[in-house]
């Protein structure tokens, strides 16, 4: 089988052919050994690097360097699921200082070149300079050769010899995560992992040279267990639901508690069947997170609605590698990864991330974006006022510079204010159109100046349309069904809304786009909070825009737990298994597992083990189908079955 | 009562060990831990054996699973004692998927 391997790759260096290739050799179990793995993960590198250099345009090279970066990423994950967590860790390190950090300013395009990057890139690592997400790293670039290496720092007692298996097994789980040592370090153990030298690294480093580079940050992140898609990546991208690189995740409320209902009720001496209850109250709990990155879901009040950091979300991290991380990426400039640290810093350490909200806007004065997460930041936390007068400010600002981002700032402070009063959110629509907007006194709202708001968010909404602005157009889409549906306080109105929108969105080719995942999660949001304050609406309504959005975006778990909950609120039985017998062709890992959580959590207090299992099993079945996802998959499968087991 | 003597008899804790091991065979780089105290899933088989379901493998079973540790290079801690089985035995059971799949 090997030997008819080598002969295919001889002839085919593709990346289809090298990416079964890698699966394949991970697998067999026979010939596994992790020795082994390594040396095919870094001849599979040389050989993408080689065509790399080869490419002929920047379009060709970008997308091999896409796919360098996922059989890296994938590396890291495979070393630190094999124990090697200090070559994984140090690995992504390496990455980030030589790509994000390096001084050189031409990038190396031959294998002679990246020689010669690398021999100084050496010296860095050899030094012992702190390095990236260590404390007081300085980045390559700003590291200083003759400086002295740092103190050594003293290892914990390690005791070598465990005597019971108790003791193996804590010591073992205690040495999940460590970071590499130096070997300037005292070390009680005669471990030689535990100091990653360059050598061992050096086969796997790359210096990215196209775009692919931005992505870097969110490789880091996903490394670190944040799973989180990059801002402008629909739940179609590959690898948001790669099975090999989303192994761990936040089982809380995936089981349901036990129930301590009867199955059976006694009526008047007779046994009847109980009562079908509902066993989710919120939409909220499936923890694989499969959707577009919003300022909604990154800046969420819990239990409003979907968060894509909630703090269960860091109880295994390494939180404070990832502050440093995140803090040191500020060089880099990135907009949308200034948002994410916010967003996450909010989470992990709420007492200074005004402080880091602050310096990014003194960098970034214009970043409209920043300003939008400033203001929402002091918003959850209860200061609407200081909000407010964030938005104000930044509103002013970006009409005086005619920026089109204004929307954004309008959409999303309108819509924290219809969260708690309808009235101030109109009134706030009824500044829209001026280029001057006063925010002080409270206007009587619709009416005429109702009419021209919505005359203007209509006009604004084509003119985006046909310009493919498609961040304005996505606020004005959302703001204009906003108001159809405040004016009319009819649902099926803000509905018809939005499906007009739709329906020009998808004239202009844009269906199935990340703005049209977005503006489907926005307006679900609007059918969420109607149901939670209105109490009257119709299941069905939810449930045929919810199945719509489905069709459209199958993957995204967002909307398969919306369906769902709609549907554990009804008193008829099954759709959901339909709806997921209908997806089971495509599923991803993540289809499967909320699969399984669906059918564990829609009716409270009954779990049936046969209908797990065999949902579990067909998901095992399908994995041949699908060979990218296939082992990884398998695993996480097994290791559910497992949880069902306990169960029992 | 009938539904009792079912579960006593298809008792599912075997399943679990059974699975555990039909794992291992697909994933064979996994080694890792199964944390469930913070809720976070750490999805990593080999140590199951060692960890929590440890009262489904006897001596043999958990000798085993070292070994294929030891023969795969999968990283460990320290070794671990008493685990000297006859290199015979090391084999998983559930042979029946080839290489060759």
């Amino acid at each position: 089988m090997l030997a008819h391997w080598e002969e295919i790759l001889k002839e085919a260096e593709s990346k289809d052919v090298w990416i079964e290739y890698l699966n394949y050799r991970q697998t067999a179990f026979v010939s596994f050994t992790y020795p082994e793995i390594v040396a095919v993960y870094s001849r599979c590198l040389s050989s993408f690097r080689r065509s790399a250099y080869r490419a002929k345009d920047a379009e060709e090279r970008k997308e091999i360097e896409r796919v360098i970066l996922y059989v890296l990423l994938r590396f890291c994950h495979l070393a630190r699921e094999a124990g090697y967590d200090e070559l994984a860790i140090a690995t992504v390190q390496a990455m980030m200082e030589m790509n994000l950090f390096r001084s050189e300013s031409t990038l190396p395009g031959s294998e002679s070149a990246r020689e010669t990057e690398l021999s100084q890139f050496e010296e860095f690592w050899d030094s012992e300079a702190s390095r990236f997400g260590e404390e007081n790293a300085r980045g390559w670039k700003n590291s200083d050769p003759d400086q002295d290496p740092p103190e050594a720092s003293k290892d914990m007692d390690w005791e070598m010899n465990a005597s019971t298996l108790d003791e193996w097994v804590l010591r073992e789980i205690q040495s999940k995560g460590r970071m590499p040592a130096r070997t300037t370090d005292e070390l009680d153990d005669d471990d030689p992992y535990r100091v990653v030298l360059f050598n061992d690294i050096k086969p796997l480093l790359y210096t990215f040279s196209t775009d692919v580079i931005q992505q870097l940050p969110y490789a880091m992140l996903q490394f670190c267990g944040l799973h989180i898609p990059p801002v402008e990546t629909s739940s179609f991208d590959d690898m948001l639901t790669d099975a090999w690189l989303h192994n761990s995740f936040n089982i809380q409320e995936l089981w349901p508690p036990r129930s301590t209902d009867n199955a059976i009720e006694w009526i008047n001496g007779e046994a009847v069947e109980a009562e079908r209850l509902p066993g989710i109250d919120t939409p909220f709990s499936f923890k694989r997170k499969i959707y577009p990155a919003t300022f909604d879901t990154l800046f969420s009040s819990p239990g409003q609605w979907f968060q894509h950091f909630e703090p269960s979300d860091f109880a295994s991290l390494n939180t404070q590698f990832l502050l440093n991380a995140l803090n040191q990426l500020k060089s880099v400039n990135q907009e949308w990864i200034m948002i994410y640290h916010l967003a996450i810093e909010n989470i992990i350490s709420p007492t200074t991330v005004l402080k880091t909200a602050k310096s990014y806007l003194k960098i970034r004065k214009a970043s409209f974006r920043l300003w939008n997460a400033y203001a929402l930041i002091l918003w959850r936390r209860e200061d609407p006022e200081e909000a407010r007068r964030v938005w104000k400010t930044a509103i002013g600002m970006a009409i005086s510079m005619k920026s089109s981002d204004v929307i954004i700032l309008w959409q999303i402070w309108i819509s924290v204010e219809f969260e708690v009063d309808q009235k101030q959110a109109r009134h706030l629509f009824s500044q829209i159109s001026s280029e001057r907007p006063h925010f002080g006194e409270m206007e009587s709202v619709g009416g005429a100046g109702e009419l021209r708001t919505r005359k203007y968010i209509h006009d604004q909404f084509y003119r985006a349309l046909s310009f493919k602005d498609v961040d304005s157009l996505e606020g004005y889409a959302f703001l204009g069904i906003l108001l159809e549906y405040l004016s009319s306080s009819n649902l099926d109105a803000a509905l018809q809304k939005s499906s007009e929108y739709i329906t020009a969105m998808q004239e202009r080719g844009l269906t199935g786009s990340i703005t049209h995942e977005r503006l489907l999660l926005s307006i679900s949001k609007l059918l969420y909070i109607h149901s939670k304050a209105q109490g009257w609406y119709r299941l069905s309504t939810l449930r045929d825009f919810w199945q719509e959005a489905i069709n459209k975006f199958p993957r995204n778990t967002a909307f398969l737990s919306l369906f769902t909950w709609n549907e554990a609120n009804s008193r008829i039985d099954g759709r959901v298994r339909k709806l997921i017998t209908t997806l089971e062709k495509s599923a991803t890992v993540d289809t499967w597992i909320f699969a399984v959580w669906a059918e564990v959590t829609i009716e409270r207090g009954r779990i049936s083990e046969f209908a797990v299992r065999s949902i579990l099993e067909n998901a095992l079945e399908s994995k041949k189908s699908v060979p990218p996802f296939a082992i990884p998959f398998f695993r996480q499968l097994l290791t559910l079955v497992e949880e069902v087991s306990f169960y029992g | 009562m009938i539904y009792i003597e079912f579960e006593l008899r298809y008792g599912k804790p075997q399943r679990a060990r059974e699975l555990v091991l039909r794992a291992m065979r697909e994933c064979p780089w996994s080694k890792g831990t199964f944390n469930v105290r913070k809720s976070v899933l750490i999805v990593d088989l080999a140590m199951l054996a060692f960890g929590l379901l440890r009262t489904l493998f006897d001596h043999k079973d958990i000798a085993k699973v070292y070994h294929v540790l030891m023969e795969k290079e999968i990283r460990v801690h320290g070794e671990l004692e008493g685990m000297e089985v006859e290199r015979k035995q090391i084999e998983l059971p559930h042979d029946e998927s080839s290489e060759e799949e």
